[in-house]
């Protein structure tokens, strides 16, 4: 059955059986050409250098937003904590300022365990004690207090 | 399809809006779109002298608004877009003349085919037609742009601004119909 359909089709063919006058179409166009008014054009403005540019500063000025974007919201989140200190950091080497500190409310113990879980902290300290005990003398305290 | 590109190059596009070149280079895109446009809109209105005004009436459109035509589209889909809007206006108009329902079919284009003379079809083409004239005016219209045309879906989704996916499937549909008409007359 679908065979016989697409035959009719086909028997058909893609002439639809439409005729035109003789030579038509090889006077339509200039016949028409003829008829046109004047046309009515405005004169093309020639396209200056920073509309040339435009798009691309506009992009690059975007870009450097959004970095500076990036960087204030970066500097929220890291503040620098004074635990960092490293005159406060060599005095976590001894147990006794970790506790005055403590009753003084300059660190919390939450700085404690962040400074016990940073390892360049911990690095910071080792070089800071360090120092600080071989230059020491007798009676001289790590850290003022 | 290299030779319609040319149209919409930029050194054809400066020939339009140039006001000493423009006219000539108008009357090259009326010498080579005259004859597409027109098998386009006999198809669809089916009578010669009514084809023939809106011909010269999607040419004179093209020429008032040439000034707008940046060559950001081919300047083919630009004419075939004025060129069904006004064979779908003109279809409109005969139909509200005629008296038929705004959603009727279009059987009324071919109830003279039979004495037009320019048509010289024979019984099997008039049964075509007739068949064709029961579709929808846009599924008619994509049936006549691929049958007969056998213009690329693409170029079609660009001058109907319908989706290549709903064309297949309208231009299916349009086959079907097409078929039943004739298993129906039978």
């Amino acid at each position: 059955m679908k065979k016989e359909k697409t035959d009719i089709l086909s028997k058909i063919g893609k002439d639809a059986g439409f005729s035109v006058p003789d030579g038509y179409f090889d006077t339509f166009a200039e016949d028409l050409a003829k008829k046109l008014p004047e046309p009515v054009l405005t004169p093309v403005q020639p396209v200056t250098r920073w509309q040339r540019v435009r798009p691309f500063v506009y992009m690059a000025a975007m870009f450097v937003g959004i970095w500076l974007m990036m960087k204030i919201f970066d500097g929220f989140g890291r503040q620098e904590p004074g635990i960092y200190n490293p005159e406060i950091l060599a005095g976590f080497e001894n147990d006794a300022n970790i506790e005055y500190l403590l009753m003084r409310g300059d660190i919390s113990e939450y700085d404690i365990l962040t400074y016990e879980n940073d390892d360049t902290a911990m690095a910071a300290v080792g070089e800071v004690t360090e120092a600080a005990f071989t230059t020491a003398e007798p009676g001289d305290t790590i850290m003022e207090q | 399809m290299a030779s319609e590109d040319k149209f919409s190059d930029e050194d054809f596009v400066a020939r339009l809006h140039n006001a000493d070149t423009c006219r000539e280079a108008f009357t090259e895109v009326m010498r080579h779109f005259s004859r597409p446009l027109y098998w386009q809109i006999r198809r669809m209105v089916i009578d010669h002298d009514a084809t023939n005004d809106l011909l010269q009436n999607t040419f004179m459109k093209a020429w008032d608004n040439i000034d707008h035509f940046r060559g950001d589209a081919k300047l083919s889909t630009w004419l075939y877009k004025i060129a069904v809007n006004e064979t779908l206006t003109y279809i409109a108009r005969e139909k509200a003349r005629n008296q038929v329902p705004i959603d009727g079919d279009d059987a009324f284009l071919v109830n003279n085919l039979e004495a037009d003379r320019y048509f010289d079809g024979d019984e099997l083409q008039l049964r075509l037609q007739r068949a064709i004239n029961t579709l929808p005016e846009r599924q008619r219209m994509v049936f006549n742009m691929r049958y007969f045309d056998e213009m690329p879906y693409e170029q079609m989704s660009e001058i109907l601004g319908t989706s290549v996916g709903a064309l297949k499937s309208s231009y299916h549909h349009a086959l079907k119909k097409i078929e039943q008409f004739f298993s129906d007359d039978d």
